[in-house]
């Protein structure tokens, strides 16, 4: 890669990463549904969906890391913190796997993603709390994660068609 | 830049994943509809920190406070109100207010958690 590349690489995966912690921030603040805690649009994963699509499988775990963990500096390394990154840790295993087998495309990607998001989240709730009784939230953040996962998933499609071109992404469609 | 592997078109194996996924959390729903259902009388278990600290009859209106002098865990004092039959928690301090946003609820097995205060309320038969 020559050092122009390399340069514009850096770049982009810094606006990325910006982006991303930006969103995962305002994202705290809005609840999707007050009746059911926990449940967002998770529209931060978008960012991680374009990095692996644009960049490939190690930028997109680079990233995801840093945004978690500078999410975590400006709003507190606290509970939020360690829900956020169980939650990426296993979404993001899980994301990687379906990734390899290039079976999957943006939309599975998506709500499996979104979906063991909350799986994750559920298992560390019911660790701390040691009440089994916690996985009754399994089923809503799974219900959840395939509508909100879709929706991210399509407006993750959208994006990358729009910028394409300028990125020189090669597409298959 | 490197050849995207990330297909933008869906897939068949979308709907595979999508179908395994939907299926796996009607069982679960089905599951836990099952286990939950019960005809014995329900009452309201208050956790701190796992502890089993109340347990309040859900069939009488009342309200309960619990201070933070008693569990220095608390942001500060936490109340509930229980009203018709249904469990809510009026007032607690935390940063996004989930567990009060909530509001009213009769769902048994559902936890209400208030987790920056280590408290959870759970409706449940009483046994």
């Amino acid at each position: 890669m020559n050092q122009h590349l390399k340069i514009r690489k850096i770049v982009d995966l810094s606006i990325l990463l910006a982006i991303g912690v930006i969103l995962n921030i305002i994202e705290n603040y809005i609840g999707l549904m007050p009746l059911l805690p926990g449940v967002k649009l998770g529209i931060a994963n978008t960012v991680g969906l374009l990095t692996l699509a644009l960049y490939g499988p190690i930028e997109f775990v680079l990233v995801g890391l840093l945004r978690v963990v500078l999410a975590g500096t400006f709003s507190g390394f606290g509970m939020n913190f360690l829900l956020s990154l169980t939650g990426f840790l296993l979404s993001s295993a899980v994301v990687l796997l379906l990734y390899f087998t290039n079976k999957f495309s943006i939309y599975a990607l998506s709500f499996t993603s979104a979906v063991f998001h909350g799986i994750g989240q559920v298992i560390l709730i019911a660790i701390i709390y040691q009440n089994a009784m916690m996985f009754y939230y399994v089923y809503i953040m799974i219900f959840s994660g395939l509508v909100t996962g879709f929706v991210i998933g399509a407006l993750s499609k959208m994006i990358l068609l729009k910028i394409r071109r300028p990125l020189e992404v090669d597409s298959d469609e | 830049m490197k050849k995207r592997n990330v297909k933008l078109s869906k897939t068949s194996f979308d709907t595979y994943a999508f179908c395994a996924i939907f299926l796996l959390a009607s069982l679960t729903f089905l599951f836990l509809r099952i286990l939950l259902t019960t005809n014995a009388p329900l009452v309201v278990n208050v956790f701190v920190e796992n502890k089993l600290i109340d347990t309040l009859d859900l069939s009488v209106n009342q309200t309960k406070t619990y201070l933070k002098a008693d569990y220095p865990v608390f942001i500060d004092d936490i109340t509930l109100e229980i009203k018709d039959g249904k469990v809510r928690v009026e007032k607690e301090e935390s940063p996004y207010h989930y567990c009060s946003i909530q509001g009213f609820t009769g769902t048994v097995g559902q936890p209400v958690i208030c987790l920056p205060n280590s408290f959870y309320i759970v409706i449940e038969g009483l046994k």
